[in-house]
């Protein structure tokens, strides 16, 4: 599988790069000698590990982008699988070496355990194999090393593409969720993956295992994949049109669709200012023409000329349209019923209500709570009520009613947000975090809660409260907030 | 020996080689010729196992060339532009092909002093003939079995051409190997092959040996002193014809003798034979094979 005679010609004619690589980690080294427990030295190799991923292939693999090269390894008595097998083992070893090499550097340094830096360097191990065939498969479906270094950025790019999309879609449609953490899109990409899984194996001292496994899948199908571009490859597809499926045409078709995604779904339930669809239209235009000059552009770069046919309007308004159908589907079932889809019965892990003051009778009781426990008089107070409730904590499980208030409160939040009121400045917010599954839950409440439900909540003994003045928090006790709100809530000071 | 069995190759709608069929005997040079886009690369790219054949099989000693990696030591192909990898030089280059062909050394050492190239020097700031000459150097060191030269003779002086020429008979006499040269200098091929093959239409249209072809093609002008009924002529497989005057110039294949004696029937004032070199040759033959 592995040809010595090649991998010592690739070590003997890259020995500059090899230099550059050895040169560059005993500096991170060096320099991070004295923040060893910050794992900073692991995560800047980690860095240099994702550029080398990217520029190992590109160098190691240039042959199968150019003809005359081509003809010159194509030719020889070596088998394409050997050559493919010797080329990446080349790749992995100048990652791996200097990586593993900082895994254990950092890890005797913070005595992490034989055991656990074995998890390490296998996991890294995999991670760089996996990150590698990930590159080249990418970079060998194109074929020209333009567009193999651009399909190898476009390819890295579209999980945050693919997030942006799903994110403004929240934003726009669903109550109670403004954004949604980058884990939703982790398993599109190799390289967030290593990063979570070796920052879990040496931080956390855990096993990632949904990474590991999705990991050594995506080594198993893009080795494949790998073999398939490469043993099987014709070689007079060097220095051709990148236009094999998986490369321009698809990758043109993907960045339109959430391009276009991300315009229309502006035309959501979040922004009013569009009372129908053609108001939207005329505002947006702008941006679809745009949009479209990239997509021409996109073609020109794949093509090499400028190229139009009729598919492409088509196509373009075709995407528009169905985008559009969505938007306004979303509209008007309200985020396709999705604000509705949370449990406070399965209960979440942390809770947090936001009261801001504002000018007026309605804020005195706070006021007057701040006053009396700081001796302050503040320009502005704010009422901060943390719930916590961390699993197999005993005496801490919330209370039934606690978790009924926040519920109710939840529910004003989600009809807030599809009401006409919902252009009113809010006046109070809650947030919700389920630390399982990185959820962030944000309602924004027009009206604030009641007096008497802060007193109900005050009393779980879960519940801390918080005063913000402009001079520093005050952080209550529960004895203390209890003892506030029974003197102050039953009997409260009058003007 | 190497053999083509039905060999089809065609890049997207274009079949460049349609089921074409050649054998070339071993020590032999055999000049492959074809007009431009005839597909004398993609053949020489197929035999060297560098393109993967739609249809058909090379064979070189009977062993498979694009499926079987281990055959390909006892090939090399010189393609028409060289390709270097970044800052190397020759030595980098010795230690590669080194590692995957026996180099004969004093083999080595001869043609690097004859050529007279700069082992240290990085490949790239060499002309387009020492670049050249780099490739053949390594060509003639490596001694295969099958060598396969692409515009062998482009770019290089008249003293490097004449150089290659004789080293080039010397390694078949020595070696017993098989040379295919394309080229579209046909004078030059003229002098060192012995057997020739004219690509056309993705087929080799006409091949054999080098001088009997040329003996069974000649150049005929006639003189007449009478009026002459020109379908007297059409008994004759005329490849070019030109008409001066009462002169005829005629390209006719077929036996000399036999040609001859059927014009002398015709009583001529004068008959005259001519020659034909290998450029006329290619030229005749391609414009018979598109009449």
């Amino acid at each position: 599988m592995i040809c010595k005679s090649y991998f010592d010609y690739l070590c003997k004619s890259k020995k500059y790069l090899l230099i550059f690589i050895f040169l560059v980690s005993l500096l991170i080294g060096f320099s991070t000698r004295n923040l060893w427990n910050d794992y900073l030295g692991l995560a800047l190799q980690g860095i240099l590990s994702v550029i080398l991923s990217f520029v190992l292939p590109a160098v190691v693999f240039y042959h199968v982008h150019n003809k005359k090269a081509c003809d010159m390894y194509f030719s020889l008595p070596v088998s394409r699988k050997q050559l493919l097998c010797t080329g990446v083992l080349f790749c992995v070893t100048c990652i791996y070496v200097p990586l593993s090499c900082m895994i254990v550097y950092q890890g005797i340094a913070n005595a992490l355990g034989l055991k656990i830096l074995l998890i390490a360097l296998i996991e890294a191990l995999i991670a760089c194999v996996s990150v590698v065939v990930f590159n080249l498969c990418i970079y060998m479906s194109a074929n020209t090393l333009v567009d193999g270094i651009v399909m190898m950025g476009a390819y890295s790019f579209l999980p945050l593409a693919v997030y942006s999309v799903i994110s403004n879609f929240y934003y726009n449609f669903v109550a109670g969720i403004n954004y949604i953490s980058l884990d939703q899109v982790k398993y599109l990409s190799p390289i967030y993956m290593s990063f979570e899984m070796l920052a879990d194996a040496v931080g956390a001292k855990k096993i990632a295992l949904l990474c590991l496994i999705t990991l050594i899948i995506y080594v198993l199908v893009f080795g494949y994949l790998c073999f398939r571009h490469y043993v099987l490859r014709k070689a007079e597809r060097a220095e051709t049109k990148s236009d094999g499926f998986f490369c321009y045409p698809l990758v043109i078709s993907l960045y339109l669709l959430l391009s276009i995604f991300t315009i229309s779904t502006n035309f959501g339930v979040r922004s009013p200012r569009y009372a129908g669809l053609s108001e939207f239209l005329k505002e947006q235009f702008i941006l679809y023409v745009l949009l479209f000059a990239v997509y021409m552009a996109a073609h020109f770069i794949y093509k090499r000329k400028f190229y139009f046919t009729y598919k492409m309007p088509v196509f373009f308004i075709l995407a528009m349209v169905l985008s559009l159908c969505f938007a306004s589907a979303g509209r008007s079932t309200k985020g396709f019923g999705l604000a509705q889809h949370y449990d406070m019965a399965q209960g979440k892990d942390y809770c947090m209500i936001n009261c801001w003051n504002e000018a007026g009778d309605g804020d005195r009781t706070y006021i007057d709570l701040i006053e009396k426990e700081t001796g302050t008089k503040a320009d502005y107070v704010s009422v901060y009520i943390e719930i916590n409730r961390w699993h197999g904590m005993p005496g801490l499980e919330m209370s039934e009613e606690t978790s009924k208030i926040i519920d109710e409160l939840r529910k004003q939040g989600i009809r807030e947000y599809y009401s006409d009121e919902r252009e009113k400045t809010f006046t109070a917010s809650m947030s919700i975090q389920d630390t399982e599954s990185g959820m962030y839950y944000n309602y924004e409440l027009m009206q604030r809660p009641d007096v008497e439900s802060i007193r109900r909540l005050a009393k779980d003994p879960v519940v801390k409260v918080t005063f913000a003045t402009e001079y520093g928090e005050y952080r209550m006790t529960n004895s203390g907030l209890l003892k506030m709100t029974e003197q102050y809530y039953m009997d409260p000071v009058a003007d | 020996m190497l053999k083509i069995n039905g060999l089809t190759k065609g890049f997207g709608d274009k079949k460049v080689l349609d089921s074409l069929y050649l054998e070339v005997n071993e020590a032999s040079i055999f000049g492959l010729v074809g007009v431009n886009g005839a597909g004398k690369s993609t053949m020489l790219r197929c035999i060297s196992g560098i393109y993967e054949p739609d249809g058909g099989n090379v064979e070189f000693n009977g062993t498979d060339t694009y499926k079987d990696e281990a055959i390909r030591k006892d090939i090399f192909f010189v393609n028409d532009d060289p390709y270097y990898p970044m800052a190397s030089s020759i030595r980098t280059l010795k230690e590669f092909y080194g590692s995957y062909y026996s180099l004969n050394e004093k083999a080595y050492r001869k043609y690097l002093d004859l050529f007279h190239l700069d082992e240290n020097k990085p490949i790239n700031s060499f002309s387009k003939g020492m670049k050249r000459q780099t490739l053949l150097l390594f060509a003639l060191a490596i001694r295969p079995k099958l060598l396969l030269l692409d515009e062998a003779f482009d770019g290089l002086d008249p003293i490097v051409r004449l150089d290659l020429k004789k080293a080039l008979y010397d390694f078949i006499q020595d070696d017993q190997a098989t040379v295919i040269i394309s080229s579209h200098n046909l004078k030059e091929l003229e002098d060192i092959c012995d057997s020739y093959g004219i690509l056309e239409n993705g087929k080799i249209s006409t091949y054999g040996d080098l001088l009997e072809s040329k003996a069974n093609i000649n150049k005929y002008q006639l003189a007449f002193n009478k009026t002459i009924d020109e379908s007297c002529f059409e008994q004759f497989e005329i490849l070019h014809q030109a008409k001066e005057g009462s002169v005829y110039s005629f390209v006719i294949k077929g036996d000399r003798n036999e040609v001859e004696e059927k014009l002398s029937k015709l009583e001529p004032l004068i008959l005259d034979v001519l020659p034909v070199n290998f450029e006329e040759l290619f030229i005749y033959e391609h414009e018979g094979g598109r009449n």
